[in-house]
């Protein structure tokens, strides 16, 4: 790896340790390996967001030709979110890919990560039926993502009734992933969830 | 100065054998000579033994002087307060009488270490006192200066307050340019590359330059700034900014001190864009070539005789946009994607990079 990769990380580490933000808990840094090439961030869901109380944990993995290149970032824990993907926790942000800049940093970036999830942007969406549902169905898409949260995130919010629905779906052999992640999509319609699953 | 005055008071011992010079030691002969036998005049006593080219009676050289007190120096040659040489063909034209020793030592390159008396009509400041501060001689044949409260020199003639004058204004500049290259070490030295995160001025010598851009003030070294720039995986929109800000700037001006301040900074890129002006442009190639540029390449377009050539507006077709107007932004574009090209494949063969006149090589 390139010197300029690690003795930058290396700083930036020491950096995120000393932030403000790690003294309110709201981000959070973890070395993976010895190499500074894969690393764990963690943020916090923001405050007055369907997030909120939620810890997210993040896989980011620092390319060689850091910082000349974006360090490669996605969701390890399972949220609901126009510009993450529910499945894969891939994100869709600019400064993740065209908009980066060198001067950038794993703290800016985590920072960056904590306002997307405060600003969703469905218009440039990561996950177009969670981008539909945010436009079409608002409500809808608050409960679901703190639906998200309670389940994968240690959110406090429960929704009893939607637990019943995945757990009836359980009980047709579906795992708890895909029945929450079917019935999300269908709105929480039970019945087009299992057409979706068993067509 | 300083190493002047060494190269005066050291004597030029043991590495190598002083080639004699054939003119008598000044110090010897009023008992100051500091450097024994390794001094490169002669040590003899006066109207002893100085070999004379003037053997021969016949020698068509007469005495330049007319005073009455010459009569007796046709017997005498080598009387030291005789009065000057000049032979006679020389006479009329030179308006400015040569001395004995100019005479024998014409063809003999002159010493920069020889000191030489002025020739006006101000007093000969002691050399002791001036370079060392003290001199140890109660009757010291010199006028011994006033000290200068800005260099501490004793060098200002007691006498000449035309000299006291330009002395001190030549101290005050001095002193001021000191005093600016101090503040700009200051400025520099705990400057922060926004990008590898090192001191610049901690790094590798070859790398201790700053980049600056020119639309903001965002500190950056010069190999990161540069790397930034030739980056092929964004768009130019995004490499032309500053990572810091995204202020778009056209190009980075190498500098080894940091530069905020706006004149210094407009002085800086305009001695830059003069220095690129020297340098020949690689496609004109003294007329053999065609430059993509026109009269908007910063490199200089001048013929083999030196003549210099407007070639006229750039030669690449112009492109219109989708309203159909000029797209001068695309153009500029791609005009700055050379630059920045060029930039980097002349950095790799430049030698001597640490030199300042290689920041210049580069636009």
């Amino acid at each position: 790896m390139a010197n300029m990769a690690v003795s930058r990380i290396k700083r930036e580490f020491k950096e995120v340790l000393r932030s403000e933000e790690i003294a309110q808990c709201s981000i959070k840094l973890e070395l993976v390996n010895d190499c500074f090439t894969e690393l764990r961030g963690e943020i916090a869901g923001p405050p007055d967001t369907p997030y909120e109380f939620g810890t997210f944990l993040l896989e980011i993995h620092v390319p060689e030709t850091y910082p000349f290149n974006p360090p490669k970032v996605k969701f390890l824990t399972k949220i609901w979110h126009p510009n993450i993907s529910s499945v894969t926790g891939a994100i869709c942000l600019d400064i993740l890919k065209d908009n980066w800049a060198a001067a950038m940093t794993l703290r800016t970036v985590l920072l960056s990560l904590q306002a997307l999830l405060a600003s969703p942007e469905p218009d440039d969406p990561q996950d177009a039926v969670v981008a539909s549902q945010y436009k079409e169905n608002f409500e809808m898409f608050c409960r679901t993502a703190k639906h998200w949260t309670n389940s994968y995130a240690k959110g406090p919010h429960k929704f009893p009734d939607f637990d019943t629905k995945i757990q009836r779906l359980k009980d047709m052999g579906v795992s708890e992933f895909d029945a929450r992640a079917a019935l999300s999509r269908h709105n929480w319609d039970l019945n087009r969830a299992t057409e979706q699953l068993f067509s | 100065m300083a190493s002047l005055s060494t190269a005066i008071f050291q004597p030029s011992t043991s590495q190598h054998l002083v080639e004699k010079l054939n003119i008598p030691c000044r110090y010897y002969n009023v008992g100051l000579c500091r450097f024994g036998d390794n001094c490169r005049y002669l040590h003899v006593e006066e109207s002893s033994s100085i070999p004379t080219p003037f053997e021969n009676n016949n020698c068509d050289l007469s005495l330049a002087s007319t005073s009455s007190s010459s009569s007796s120096t046709s017997t005498n040659f080598l009387n030291p307060q005789a009065p000057i040489f000049v032979p006679i063909s020389m006479r009329e034209s030179d308006s400015q009488p040569k001395t004995y020793a100019d005479v024998v030592n014409a063809n003999r390159p002159i010493d920069p270490i020889e000191w030489t008396p002025p020739v006006d009509d101000s007093l000969t400041l002691c050399p002791f006192l001036m370079k060392s501060g003290f001199c140890r001689y109660e009757n010291c044949c010199y006028a011994h200066g006033e000290m200068c409260e800005l260099c501490g020199k004793f060098c200002l003639d007691p006498l000449n307050s035309e000299q006291r004058k330009q002395h001190h204004s030549e101290c005050i500049a001095a002193h001021e340019k000191e005093m600016e290259l101090a503040f700009s070490i200051q400025r520099s030295k705990e400057k922060t590359c926004g990008i590898c995160f090192d001191i610049v001025w901690e790094k590798d010598s070859r790398e201790q330059r700053f980049g600056i851009l020119p639309n903001c003030n965002h500190c950056f070294c010069l190999e990161c700034i540069r790397t930034w720039r030739q980056a092929k995986q964004f768009d130019n929109k995004i490499i032309r900014s500053c990572p810091e800000c995204r202020t778009c700037s056209d190009f980075v001006c190498p500098s080894s001190f940091w530069v905020d301040n706006p004149e210094e900074k407009q002085q800086l890129i305009s001695k830059y864009k003069t220095a690129l002006k020297e340098k020949d442009c690689k496609y004109f190639k003294k007329g053999a070539g065609t430059c993509p540029f026109g009269n908007k390449c910063f490199y200089r377009h001048c013929l083999p005789d030196g003549k210099t050539v407007d070639v006229g507006e750039p030669t690449r077709p112009i492109r219109l946009n989708s309203l159909g107007q000029l797209d001068t932004r695309l153009q500029s574009v791609l005009f700055w994607d050379f630059l920045e090209e060029r930039i980097v494949t002349e950095d790799l063969f430049a030698s001597d990079s640490d030199s300042d006149s290689s920041d210049f090589i580069f636009y």
